[in-house]
């Protein structure tokens, strides 16, 4: 479905301000959502021209793009933070956010894999806690991990080893299924 | 663009340096957290300044001190900050 509209108060870019936030209407970051970049000196915040330059439509302005509603790999898709200059002249739209900028953090790669790590550490105990129970006394704890083989001794396991200690257990477990000698012996 | 950090996850992530941040990603410093970053590649920059990045903001919370969308800053390679992405896509409306 194509859909048609029309933008019924278009404004150049020389009227923008610092800080404000508008969409160029052509022919360039058409999708993207920008900012004049500016610096900042003892004054404040300022644009890098003058007064006089800045009310000269052919003046070139430097433009931030701040969002994009295109997609990586399309052709205007633009990242954020892209800069390029456009004409004082360019019509634009100013636009304004419906509601705050949500964020999320990004993990490191090591700290993602960790993570998956433990988690598969917890999925193996669960396990462990399902195809044991019933056979052997086990219990198993967060901290440290005791094996209990009543009424014989315990075995501490080092947590960090869990999911090496889980699938141990589990193949001793079905060995011993398989060598009913063993079975007698625990 | 005002941003709002969602509770805690954000200072859980990790630290890395200014120098491991490609561009269009987004990151936070730690000493004012209250703009989103991305970097960009500044052709005004001097040659000299190598031990240097610039990123712009493109959002600020509402109790940044005077940061606004578009504003340049020069940051060292070294220094550690935040990296975090958008949790969801922003929308905009049109000015009336």
């Amino acid at each position: 479905m194509k859909a048609t509209f029309r933008i019924t108060d278009p404004r150049l870019l020389l009227e923008a301000s610092v800080g404000e936030l508008f969409v160029p209407l052509g022919p360039e970051l058409v999708e993207c959502v920008c900012a004049m970049r500016s610096h900042t000196t003892s004054e404040g915040v300022q644009l890098d021209m003058t007064p006089d330059e800045r009310r000269n439509p052919d003046t070139l302005m430097p433009v931030i793009v701040v969002a994009c509603r295109a997609e990586p790999g399309d052709p205007e898709y633009y990242p954020a933070g892209f800069e390029t200059v456009l004409s004082g002249a360019s019509p634009i739209v100013f636009v304004h956010p419906l509601e705050p900028l949500q964020l999320a953090p990004v993990e490191e790669r090591g700290k993602v894999a960790e993570d998956l790590t433990a988690r598969h550490n917890a999925e193996a105990l669960d396990h462990l806690r399902q195809v044991v129970r019933g056979h052997w006394d086990v219990e198993i704890t967060a901290g440290q991990t005791t094996l209990g083989l009543a009424p014989g001794p315990s075995y501490p396991i080092d947590p960090t080893h869990r999911a090496r200690a889980a699938f141990n257990v589990i193949t001793g477990h079905a060995d011993n299924l398989a060598r009913p000698e063993l079975i007698s012996k625990l | 663009m005002h941003a709002q950090t969602t509770a805690a996850p954000v200072v859980s992530t990790s630290l890395v340096p200014v120098a491991s941040i490609r561009p269009g990603q987004h990151f936070i410093r730690l000493d004012s957290p209250s703009e989103v970053l991305v970097l960009m590649s500044y052709a005004g920059a001097d040659a000299a300044d190598a031990q240097f990045a610039w990123a712009v903001v493109i959002a600020v919370n509402h109790d940044s001190e005077g940061y606004v969308p578009g504003q340049l800053l020069k940051l060292k390679r070294t220094t550690h900050v935040r990296r975090v992405h958008e949790a969801k896509a922003p929308v905009f409306a049109l000015e009336h």
